[in-house]
């Protein structure tokens, strides 16, 4: 049977103040060409869940919330999918492909796949199956190990490795080097491995747009 | 009293008791929620853990939803790859582009539907596409040209209106290819004025070889038999074979997906019959190529929308109005604005295929000319062979017969464009005859000459006229008079009707127009008659300069003259030298 030609998915998701975050995957064929794409509407996290999530709401917002999502409403397969958010990165957890990072800054950043891909160290109760809505307990104890809200425990650290993905600087975790370089001689065609992020941000701008000339051309309600 | 010690656990409090044990306990007892007992043996105050309360705060899950499109896989192919003058196609390189100067395909404004536009959006910028060589061109397009070929992909009705000399032809060639080769269309029908369907047979030779395309010419059977033939996507019809074929192109069933006029100024008069058949042709997409879009009156640009999208425009609509309504729709650069991209001197070459008149008589005239001078044998000498060159030359500008001339129709085309945008153009030829025999079809452009035959004392007052008469939009010259010492700085394109041997006296007739302090970009056109001495003249010119520039190329330019040598010019006609030697 032949070889399904390997497909890379480009996720990104972008803040505004005023909309909110929206998030956005595209996915490429061997040439660069798009195959499919998919988008969020806009997530307005409120107050509340800013207060409780404190640190963590950036991480949950983009990887469990906008971006599992994105995962699976693809239709396609995807045989890697390229992020530039750190965030982004939790996602390994849930994929059985590679998740690799635009990796462009000078610095290293040898630890991501450490702090994003390990389970965390203590996670809020979860509600039941049949449960409506998350009730988060409050504890009034301190707890026990001292440490913040999802720090590595420390134990085996994961080291990761650069690849060339057509000219973009990406990181892998090394578990997963010899799947992603095998997956990087089947992108050989692609022209720019960076340049897909500024379709993403293109489209969801002109999705931004439509949604508010929309809002504004809603009549006012009546009083 | 009593001190509560500092790091208490949840069993058990260290108390010192100073005070009396029961007194104490029974204070205790009431603050606390459990029994407090005295151990006796240790001292130590037994209480129950400080038990935690649980609070539910109920706060909904951040959730979203999702929605998106697979993209048809139809639409996924790249047209071929051309052969480039360096071979192989480029290798991947990923220069550093500012995100706003990409060349992106925008969606126009009447796609309103945001999967459509997503669709455009989505797509990779072309320069992306050429610079990884996935997309070439058989020469490197300018940044401008780009985005010209952004503007036109995705839009059902355009007007790309490029001063003369940008590339529109190019710009439209390149699209369809794009268009044809995603499967966005598959018929195309361009209209052009009739002396240019050969250039445009030429061009897509050029820049979409793989594209089959075929001019619809001929008798009336064959005509019709090209018309309904579904093998060939391009074809290519003139303005005046529609009046004679409008009932088979706008009663037979016909359709084209694309519409593409050339010089679409010919249907500003909407009630002629030409841009009443053009209106009638059942098509999808309409596109309009024209250097001047107003020649005389807004209304112009009413009787091309009528073709475009008919009632968008109103005749009489305020020019504010007219401008804003309009504007997504119209592409137009002119040399100035593009100049940074483009070079000052921007060479386009008319290849031109002789009329049958002048095939006729050149056919005629070299073969009877070469077995002339092939009879001369030892007595051949040089100028033998060049007053055969000469007069093979002359065929190539006009038939002496009946006075046909392929150049002077394309010049005649491409002087409507230039005096409708208000320019100047200076045309040379190396005899006066031919500036003689091309008066009278230029006239409505007000012809001046200067040449030999001028007297001296009027020539300065015929430039004095030509820089300042609105009316006078072209001088014809002679290489020799209007090589030397003017300066037309305000021209900004030269015509070289006939070719100079001399590459040199070519360049320095072009450099009357174009000079360092120049107001804008020149253009030259260089008119050339295919299959004939006159292409044979050019090639060897331009192998001499090829080879030169690969030799010296850091050294400038040849200080000799550059012409043919004795040996080129035997060669030209395959001969014999006298001396015995065939020279290839």
């Amino acid at each position: 049977m032949a070889k399904a030609a390997e497909t890379v998915g480009y996720h990104t998701v972008v803040e505004d103040e005023n909309t909110g975050w929206t998030g956005g995957l595209l996915l490429l064929n061997q040439a660069g060409r798009p195959l499919e794409f998919q988008c969020t509407l806009p997530v307005r996290p409120s107050r509340a869940h800013e207060i409780l999530f404190g640190d963590t709401l950036r991480e949950h917002v983009i990887s469990e919330v906008i971006g599992k999502l994105l995962i699976d409403k693809c239709r396609n397969a995807i045989s890697m999918l390229c992020c530039d958010l750190h965030e982004s990165i939790a996602l390994s957890k849930e994929c059985s492909f590679p998740i690799v990072y635009l990796d462009e800054s000078d610095s290293i950043h040898d630890d991501l796949f450490d702090r994003y891909s390990k389970p965390p160290a203590r996670r809020p109760a979860r509600p039941s199956a049949d449960s409506n809505a998350s009730t988060l307990t409050t504890l009034l104890s301190r707890s026990r190990s001292g440490g913040a809200f999802g720090e590595s425990s420390g134990g085996h650290q994961d080291r990761s490795r650069l690849f060339d993905l057509s000219g973009a600087k990406i990181r892998a975790a090394s578990t997963d080097s010899d799947r992603v370089q095998a997956i990087i001689a089947g992108l050989a065609d692609l022209p720019d491995g960076a340049e897909p992020f500024e379709r993403i941000r293109e489209a969801i701008k002109e999705a931004h747009s439509q949604i508010s000339r929309s809002t504004s051309s809603r009549p006012a309600s009546a009083a | 009293m009593w001190n509560r010690q500092s790091g208490l656990t949840p069993d058990y409090a260290a108390i010192n008791l100073n005070s009396d044990p029961p007194a104490l306990i029974a204070e205790l007892n009431s603050e606390s929620s459990g029994p407090i007992e005295l151990n006796t043996e240790s001292n130590f105050l037994d209480w129950e853990a400080i038990q935690a309360k649980s609070i539910p705060i109920r706060v909904s899950p951040i959730t979203t939803t999702a929605s998106g499109f697979i993209f048809p896989e139809s639409k996924q192919t790249l047209p071929p790859k051309i052969p480039t003058a360096g071979g192989s196609s480029k290798p991947k390189q990923r220069p550093q582009v500012d995100p706003s100067k990409r060349h992106r395909i925008q969606p126009p404004k009447d796609i309103v539907k945001l999967q459509d536009r997503l669709y455009y959006l989505l797509q990779p910028p072309l320069d992306l596409l050429v610079g990884s060589g996935q997309l070439n061109f058989p020469f490197d397009p300018f940044p401008y040209q780009l985005d010209g070929i952004a503007f036109l992909f995705p839009r059902y009705a355009a007007v790309l209106a490029d001063e003369m000399g940008l590339g529109k032809t190019m710009q439209a060639i390149s699209t369809i290819r794009l268009l044809l080769c995603s499967g966005e269309v598959r018929s195309v029908l361009l209209i052009c004025p009739k002396p240019l369907v050969t250039n445009w047979l030429r061009e897509f030779s050029v820049w979409a070889p793989e594209i089959p395309i075929a001019a619809i010419e001929g008798n009336a059977a064959k005509r019709e038999f090209q018309w309904r033939s579904p093998e060939i996507p391009v074809k290519v019809a003139n303005y005046e074979l529609l009046m004679r074929d409008r009932e088979i192109v706008l009663e037979s069933g016909l359709h084209f997906d694309l519409v593409a006029l050339d010089e679409a100024q010919r249907i500003k008069n909407r009630n002629s019959t030409t841009s009443e058949i053009i209106r009638a042709i059942p098509r999808t997409r309409s596109w309009a190529l024209t250097g001047t879009p107003v020649e005389n009156s807004p209304d112009d640009l009413v009787g091309i929308f009528d073709y475009l999208s008919p009632g968008y425009l109103k005749t009489g609509m305020p020019m504010a109005e007219m401008a804003n309504a309009s504007r997504d729709y119209i592409i137009r650069r002119t040399k100035d604005m593009v100049m940074d991209d483009m070079p000052p001197k921007l060479y386009r070459d008319a290849e031109l295929d002789l009329t049958p008149e002048q095939w006729a008589t050149y056919q005629s005239a070299e073969s009877e000319g070469v077995i002339q001078l092939e009879e001369l044998d030892q007595e051949l000498t040089i100028q033998h062979v060049f007053e055969l060159v000469l007069r093979l030359k002359q065929i190539c500008n006009f038939d002496p017969a009946t006075g046909s001339s392929v150049k002077l129709e394309r010049l005649v085309a491409d002087m409507e464009e230039v005096a409708a945008s208000g320019k100047k153009a200076i045309v040379f030829s190396q005899w006066v005859n031919s500036i003689h025999k091309m008066l009278p079809a230029l006239k409505r452009f007000g012809p001046l000459e200067y040449h030999g035959k001028v007297p001296h004392k009027k020539r300065d007052s015929i430039i004095d006229q030509f820089k300042h008469d609105p009316k006078c939009s072209v001088i014809l010259m002679s290489y020799g008079a209007g090589s030397v010492g003017l300066n037309l700085q305000f021209c900004e394109y030269v015509f070289l009707f006939d070719r100079w041997w001399n590459p040199a006296i070519e360049d320095q007739a072009i450099n009357r127009a174009h000079r360092i302090g120049a107001k804008g970009a020149v253009t030259v056109t260089r008119m050339l008659a295919m299959n004939t001495i006159e292409q044979r003249i050019a090639t060897v010119l331009e192998q001499k300069r090829e080879m030169f520039d690969m030799l010296f190329s850091d050294q400038g330019g040849p200080t000799s003259g550059g012409g043919l040598t004795r040996d080129e010019i035997f060669g030209l006609f395959d001969l014999r030298a006298p001396c015995g030697k065939k020279v290839a």
